[in-house]
């Protein structure tokens, strides 16, 4: 498990047509151990270019990112907003490349596969192909793939922007479930201010065009209450909403 | 659905010898004899072991040539699709392969390697690797940019990269350009042998041309059709369908 510190990232692109463009101007978060952060903004603030940074994917042009797990090589665990399952390996291949990756021994495979796939519900399904499932349990295979590994963080990429409204819900209260069980710390990228305030401990807000991080929101509403229509929730969505100019 | 399908493949294979048929009618059969004649002619050959010891040449022939370029030809392109400056080094040698004529390296080859085995299985080799090699290139310019990026996420080994990932997403494009390449390797083989060399399926039909037999011309790449054939049946389909049996998961 481990906390990060972000420290002034900035990365910026140039564009096709020579134009430079500010994904990332002077961005600093922190995350604590076990915390469950949101980073909601429109598209183009560099909410999932954080993430691909904290996943080694990207290089920033500054800045600098430090995990507060101590020795030894910080795990991520990433998911995606696409599934991203190789579609010609079964779920259990697809969760025992990803063990192999993360250095896990191979006599224990079989136990964690089935262990954490048992936690998403999928326990059934580990010989089928990505295929032969929906997308709502593609997604569920992808989330526990990325568990899997144990990972010291969990990034989490729009991974119910793909769903339908029923799905996502149920994936949402699944995966809050699944972060009581194992309080990871989890950084969680979404342009659904609900979605944010009802799931996270605290909400990170974006502006684009530069990417910068304006405001920071703390959810003040225990876990046990928060219910889809609960007003302090509501509230927070619309505090978010406003904070974007979108209210 | 299954058999509606069969049916149509019946009738479209049936209806060539027919077309065939109503041609030979109207010709004399010097010029066009009739289905019946030809597959006789092809009967007889099978029984007096002339058509099998031939097309066993060529087929072998075909078999080394294509194999050494398909073997090639995924170490290059997949190079030229990972590496932009291997890419611009052997572009144009790809081009310039695709342009040249095959006759043209089967009478090179013959002028160069004289009567061997040597001479049709370099041909082969020449006239097919740029475009097996231009099939696996493209191949692995449209790789799964998300995979390769989820890969690199979940710490895959090298090999794992390339046996788990890279390798699944190129076997359409091996199949595509295996059939692409054998058909191909097969037009070579027979210029080569009807050039330079003293048996195969091509030897035999410029001897059937000399003899002014049209029988036997026709007899001969009938043949050599029906061995294509079976191939494409009992190799290519099979090894396509239990490749891509996950892509058809949903539907089961």
């Amino acid at each position: 498990m481990s906390g990060i510190v972000v420290e002034h990232l900035g990365k910026s692109f140039v564009l096709r047509d020579g134009k430079r463009f500010v994904a990332l101007d002077d961005v600093s978060l922190t995350a604590a151990d076990g915390e469950f952060c949101c980073l909601v903004g429109p598209s183009g603030c560099g909410k999932s270019t954080v993430l691909n940074i904290i996943a080694s994917l990207v290089t920033p042009d500054s800045g600098s990112i430090r995990f507060s797990s101590g020795a030894g090589k910080t795990r991520i665990g990433y998911v995606f907003q696409k599934s991203r399952l190789l579609p010609w390996k079964s779920v259990r291949d697809n969760l025992a490349l990803a063990l192999a990756g993360a250095g896990v021994r191979r006599d224990e495979f079989a136990s964690r596969i089935q262990h954490y796939l048992a936690m998403m519900g999928l326990e059934r399904f580990a010989g089928e192909y990505p295929a032969a499932l929906s997308g709502g349990m593609q997604q569920r295979v992808a989330i526990a793939r990325a568990i899997a590994i144990e990972p010291d963080i969990l990034l989490m990429d729009e991974p119910f922007g793909a769903l339908d409204e029923f799905t996502a819900r149920a994936a949402r209260r699944h995966l809050l479930r699944i972060w009581e069980e194992t309080h990871k710390t989890i950084l969680f990228v979404t342009h659904n201010a609900f979605e944010a305030a009802y799931m996270a401990d605290r909400v990170m807000l974006f502006t684009a065009h530069p990417g910068r991080l304006v405001r920071t929101v703390t959810v003040d509403v225990p876990r046990s209450e928060r219910a889809i229509d609960e007003p302090r929730l509501l509230a927070v969505q619309k505090e978010i909403l406003a904070t974007l100019g979108l209210e | 659905m299954a058999l509606q399908l069969l049916t149509i493949r019946l009738l479209s294979v049936v209806s060539m010898f027919l077309i065939w048929a109503v041609i030979s009618w109207f010709l004399p059969p010097m010029l066009m004899p009739n289905p019946w004649v030809v597959a006789h002619r092809l009967w007889q050959l099978c029984l007096n072991g002339q058509f099998w010891f031939h097309a066993y040449g060529t087929v072998s022939r075909v078999v080394i040539g294509f194999a050494l370029a398909f073997i090639v030809s995924i170490g290059l392109g997949v190079a030229m699709g990972l590496r932009r400056g291997v890419a611009v080094m052997f572009e144009a040698y790809v081009l310039v392969g695709l342009t040249v004529p095959g006759l043209c390296w089967s009478v090179l080859a013959i002028m160069w390697f004289g009567i061997t085995e040597f001479a049709p299985v370099f041909a082969i080799f020449v006239v097919v690797l740029p475009m097996l090699t231009l099939n696996m290139w493209q191949g692995t310019k449209s790789l799964d940019k998300d995979l390769m990026e989820m890969s690199r996420t979940f710490n895959f080994s090298r090999r794992s990269v390339l046996f788990d990932v890279i390798l699944p997403q190129l076997l359409p494009f091996c199949l595509a350009g295996a059939r692409l390449g054998f058909a191909l390797g097969w037009k070579v083989v027979v210029l080569s042998e009807l050039f330079g060399l003293t048996s195969g399926v091509g030897y035999m039909i410029n001897r059937a041309f000399s003899n002014y037999s049209m029988a036997d011309v026709l007899a001969w790449t009938l043949g050599f059709t029906l061995i294509m054939f079976v191939l494409e049946y009992v190799i290519f389909l099979p090894v396509e369908r239990s490749l891509v049996r996950w892509r058809t998961a949903a539907a089961t």
